[in-house]
């Protein structure tokens, strides 16, 4: 019935077909569009190049690797030991390498000092370029030639004067570990004197700015146990040291410090007390820099003044204000117990508990366990050790992962060149399997059990190499502090590396070429799947690891799906066996490393790149009028910056910047370039380390400029001041003709002191200039002894001429009272009455014109206050009134008597 | 669509309850305000120590108050979103005198927290250089 009516639809639709063309149009699109689209999924299964993310292309490229290659080359390091003494030979071998994995690709083009930079290897080109304020004598650098110098490190040597060749190795290994500088410089930031070499109100030599060898060796170290979140942090740029007879200026009870715009200050009382002391100091000022770069990442300004810290901590900040004396008073409180805080500083406020807490958590673990709530411990080790743990039994756990992860990630190559040592590839699978199966000591696992001793040597020798504790935890002779962790390790590698071997063996007898597939699979997706470009794809997702764990099963089952034969169970075991393989925390590490290491030169094409964007602002000029355009991004800091340059620089920051400083890399090879250029999801990625970086430098130039318009207006209004004064003391019309008060005079001399202003200032409000220079100068113009007695003679002319005015009106208005009084009490002609009636007429005159007088003095009084130059001479009103009541009896006696009044 | 008013009409509420907050704030007017008109418009405090007469201090959530003999002298606020960055405040009072100095014994602490101090407005305002943040608004009466 069903099949009936089935193809009685088909007949139908092939009648259909055949009649309308649009069908026909869409059936032929739909074919296409279905073509297309096996064709991308094929392409998508085949194309291995497309699944590697650009930082691991760029990354194997420099290292010349491929993914999945065996690599035992450094087996060469196995009993090298750096924890002793560190040795010229190794540290020259790693700058090497390290230098190589930062190679860009791009050349600096310019000299230093002689010394031509297109010479050097990108990475100390860039930090040539990048730090040159950092590098030398600040008040003798024009003396430097580094024309003989070959690298980095000569020139560091040669101002070090180390004929060991140590410091400068060590100094440019910390940049290459880091990202950081080691101050070379006699010039500490924010230092009050802006004279190089004086500081705290002393002269120093040069040499007392230098980290001596014993603190380099320290740096040396610290390097190798810095985890990953406290290295390349675009917020931090340099350490500084501060005299021994000085004191940090800022601070001067505290020997290490922090500035907010990248530098750390530290004083040889926070570095010569023992190492550990050494490295608890300094990481805890470089994770304060750590504290906002995770925090801007979270979206909030610093993780420790986060809600979620304040709250978990109990801090509560009080801030009280002194209205007379002006003064703020600032403090934390916690709500936990003095016992709840590591140490001492660590009391303080959220950021230095923050920081403590980081720095010893790494270095004196058992002690943060004590003293800190576990909540924030696990904080930290979460999101900024990823999850490692450094007492002795972490250290275990790490090395037991990392020499059991490196077996997994090799064990696929050595199992696969022992197949092909001692297989026979003509004989049929199926053989294979039994004979696999029939024996424990074929050759197949002989070869494979034989690879082991030298596997584990690598492994450890690597560890050792690259790990601060490594030396100490694998000594083997009187290792009182690690010595049954060693134990344990060596019991347990031995032990997981022989299971491995068996539970291959295993599957080899059970699933038998399901193993072999297995093991094709594994190294497909090793050698294709990248799972740095997974994690790319999911580190802005709210739950990242989820979407990691997720998309690197479904990357595995888009091989598993070209082998069909194989089974659900082992593909479960494959997945297993590839997450363990490649699990969350270490993919993140590893990423994030790369990362930064592929944007270390770009932080100084980015300076490069703000300085021209700060530029042509600038040549846009000044308008004190515009208004701000909010949210700002780049905000001034703690400086006024003129609207237009703010709101120039905004726009131009998202815009510009990064297509200026191209993230992108290169690799010369004889026949070509291979460029590296990120892809959007990348750039995003990339960014998120950037963050802060491009303000922390625009800020730094904000600095410099600010400091160089105040000089510049300083010696600006030195001269300017000398020549306003003489050409306002013989400007004589504007200055002392018709003036009438010193206040109008100094009025006038604030209109015209404009004139004498800079042409262009950026960082000062001509409003603050008037407060800063003008009015002073104003002040002093009119005060000046010449200027003073000329203005005097003036302002008295006015005066009196304005009290004649005064009087005059007070005559009018009074002549007309007296005509007014006389009339009404007119002079009779002689009669017969007349006699008594004029004297008592009289009598009435005199008094009218008594009170008329005080009548016309106030008419008088409001005439004046209508005159133009009334207001400078308001304040004289009471003079006034007293001198025209002192001529009372003069014109009253006048007016009785019949006589003129003037 | 439903869902979607009462969003709005949520937003609109909160939003109406944020505003009276900040109207009642600029009501209290240091030097003429007193204690109880702060409690009046602002509810209980979370916090207050208000036994030394001449030391007295209130606190809420995002509004701090000292007072002396029960007249209120200062008060402190956060800043709005438009306020927190220093170049706001250096813009807007640019025409007035402008004391910009650092906030004693706060390095130690870790903090670079400066002050920036309006004489003639009566406005102190503190800003955290490192977090680039205006932390506090505080207005205040001199007498």
């Amino acid at each position: 019935m069903f099949d009936r009516r089935l193809k009685i639809y088909l007949k139908l639709w092939k009648k259909r077909l055949r009649k309308s063309l649009k069908l026909n149009a869409i059936m032929a699109v739909a074919m296409l569009f279905v073509t297309v689209l096996s064709l991308s999924i094929y392409q998508r299964f085949h194309d291995e190049e497309r699944l590697l993310s650009t930082f691991s292309l760029w990354q194997y490229t420099q290292q010349d690797l491929s993914p999945n290659e065996e690599n035992h080359r450094s087996i060469a390091s196995v009993n090298q030991c750096t924890f002793n003494e560190v040795s010229l030979h190794q540290i020259k071998n790693e700058v090497a390498q390290l230098e190589r994995t930062f190679q860009t690709g791009s050349n600096l083009e310019g000299k230093f000092y002689g010394l031509d930079l297109n010479k050097l290897p990108s990475i100390g080109a860039q930090l040539l370029a990048d730090n040159k304020d950092l590098i030398g004598d600040q008040g003798a650098r024009s003396n430097y030639n580094f024309s003989a110098c070959d690298s980095v490190a000569c020139i560091f040597n040669e101002l070090y004067g180390d004929d060991s060749k140590l410091s400068g190795y060590i100094t440019y290994y910390w940049y290459l570990k880091t990202g950081t500088m080691l101050s070379l410089s006699n010039y500490v930031p924010e230092q009050k004197d802006h004279q190089p070499g004086k500081y705290s109100g002393k002269d120093f030599e040069y040499s007392e700015f230098l980290f001596n060898k014993s603190e380099l060796v320290n740096f040396y170290h610290l390097a190798k146990s810095l985890p990953e979140k406290l290295t390349f942090i675009p917020l931090l740029k340099s350490i500084h040291k501060v005299p021994t007879q000085a004191k940090i200026e800022q601070s001067l009870n505290t020997c290490s410090f922090s500035l907010p715009k990248g530098q750390i200050l530290m004083h040889p009382n926070c570095m010569n007390k023992g190492e550990v002391d050494f490295f608890i100091n300094t990481t805890r000022e470089i994770a304060k820099y750590a504290d906002r770069h995770e925090g801007l990442k979270l979206g909030v300004a610093s993780i420790s003044n986060s809600k979620y810290w304040l709250e978990t901590s109990g801090w509560q900040k009080e801030s009280l204000f002194n209205p007379i004396s002006k003064e703020t008073k600032s403090n934390w409180r916690s709500k936990l117990s003095l016992n709840d805080f590591v140490d001492a500083r660590a009391t303080k406020s959220p950021i230095e508990q923050f920081a403590s807490i980081i720095a010893y958590y790494r270095f004196q673990p058992q002690r943060l366990v004590n003293k800190t709530p576990a909540e924030l411990v696990n904080w930290v080790k979460k999101n900024i050790y990823h999850e490692n743990v450094f007492d002795p039994s972490g250290l275990y756990k790490q090395f037991m992962f990392k020499v059991s992860n490196t077996w997994s990630v090799q064990e696929v190559g050595i199992w696969k060149k022992c197949m092909d040592q001692t297989l026979d590839p003509k004989k049929p699978i199926k053989e294979v399997q039994r004979e696999l199966a029939n024996s424990i000591d074929h050759p197949l696992y002989t070869c494979v059990e034989q690879k082991v001793p030298g596997f584990i040597d690598y492994a450890v020798g690597e560890i050792k190499k690259n790990q601060y504790e490594g030396c100490e935890f694998f000594t083997e002779r009187h290792n009182n502090q690690y010595g049954h962790q060693l134990e344990r390790f060596h019991q347990n590698i031995e032990k997981f590396i022989a299971e491995k071997i068996l539970q291959r063996k295993i599957e080899f007898k059970r699933h038998g070429p399901e193993v072999l597939i297995g093991y094709e699979i594994k190294k497909k997706f090793v050698s294709t799947i990248d799972p740095k470009a997974v994690y790319i794809s999911c580190f802005d997702k709210f739950n990242s690891q989820n979407c990691y764990e997720t998309s690197m099963k479904s990357k595995l089952n888009q091989i598993t799906y070209l082998h069909p034969t194989i089974s659900k169970y082992y593909t479960k075991t494959l997945e297993d066996d590839i997450l363990s393989l490649f699990p969350f925390d270490e993919v993140q590490k590893d990423t994030n490393e790369v990362t930064k290491r592929f944007l270390a030169p770009y932080s100084a094409r980015l300076s490069q790149a703000a300085t021209k964007i700060w530029d042509s602002c600038k040549a846009n000029g000044r308008d004190e009028k515009e208004k701000l355009d909010f949210p700002l991004s780049f905000s001034g800091g703690r400086y006024f910056v003129n609207p237009k340059l703010v709101n120039c620089i905004n726009s131009s920051l998202k815009e510009t910047i990064y297509d200026m400083a191209e993230l992108k890399a290169f690799h010369k090879t004889k026949d070509e370039v291979l460029e590296f250029k990120l892809k959007p999801i990348e750039q995003e990625f990339a960014l998120s380390f950037l963050q802060g970086r491009l303000l922390q430098t625009l800020n730094n130039i904000l600095e410099k400029e600010y400091l160089s318009e105040q000089i510049r207006l300083a010696q600006h209004f030195k001269e300017a001041s000398l020549k306003a004064l003489s050409q306002f003391s013989e400007d004589h019309d504007t200055f002392f003709t018709n003036v009438f008060s010193f206040n109008q005079v100094k009025k006038l001399c604030i209109e015209k002191i404009n004139a004498f202003y800079p042409e262009s200032y950026f960082y000062h409000p001509t409003e603050q200039i008037d407060i800063a220079y003008g009015h002073p100068l104003c002040e002093k113009f009119v005060n000046m002894p010449f200027v003073r007695n000329k203005l005097s003679k003036e302002v008295t002319r006015q005066w009196e001429l304005n009290k004649d005015f005064a009087e005059k009106v007070l005559v009018e208005k009074y002549q007309a009272q007296i005509d007014l009084c006389y009339d009404d009490n007119p002079v009779l002609e002689r009669g017969p009455s007349s006699a008594q009636q004029n004297r008592r007429n009289k009598y009435r005159r005199d008094s009218c014109l008594e009170i008329s007088y005080v009548e016309s003095i106030d008419k008088a009084l409001a005439e004046w206050r209508d005159h133009k130059n009334y207001q400078y001479f308001a304040n004289k009103e009471s003079q006034l009134y007293s001198h025209l009541k002192s001529l009372e009896r003069k014109f009253v006696r006048a007016a009785q008597n019949n006589q003129k009044l003037k | 669509m439903k869902t979607s008013k009462i969003l709005i009409s949520s937003i609109l509420l909160l939003h109406l309850i944020g505003c009276s907050r900040q109207f009642h704030v600029a009501k209290l007017i240091p030097g003429r305000s007193s204690i109880d008109d702060a409690i009046d418009r602002l509810g209980e405090p979370t916090e207050a120590s208000i036994d030394n007469p001449s030391h007295q201090k209130l606190l809420w959530r995002d509004i701090t108050v000292q007072a002396r003999e029960d007249i209120i002298t200062v008060v402190q606020r956060k800043p709005a979103s438009y306020e927190e960055k220093l170049q706001f405040w250096r813009q807007h009072y640019k025409g007035s005198p402008q004391s910009f100095s650092k906030v004693d014994n706060t390095a130690q602490a870790g903090e670079h927290l400066w002050q920036l101090n309006l004489p003639n407005e009566h406005i102190n305002i503190i800003y955290d250089e490192s977090r680039d943040l205006v932390t506090k608004v505080m207005y205040y009466d001199v007498r």
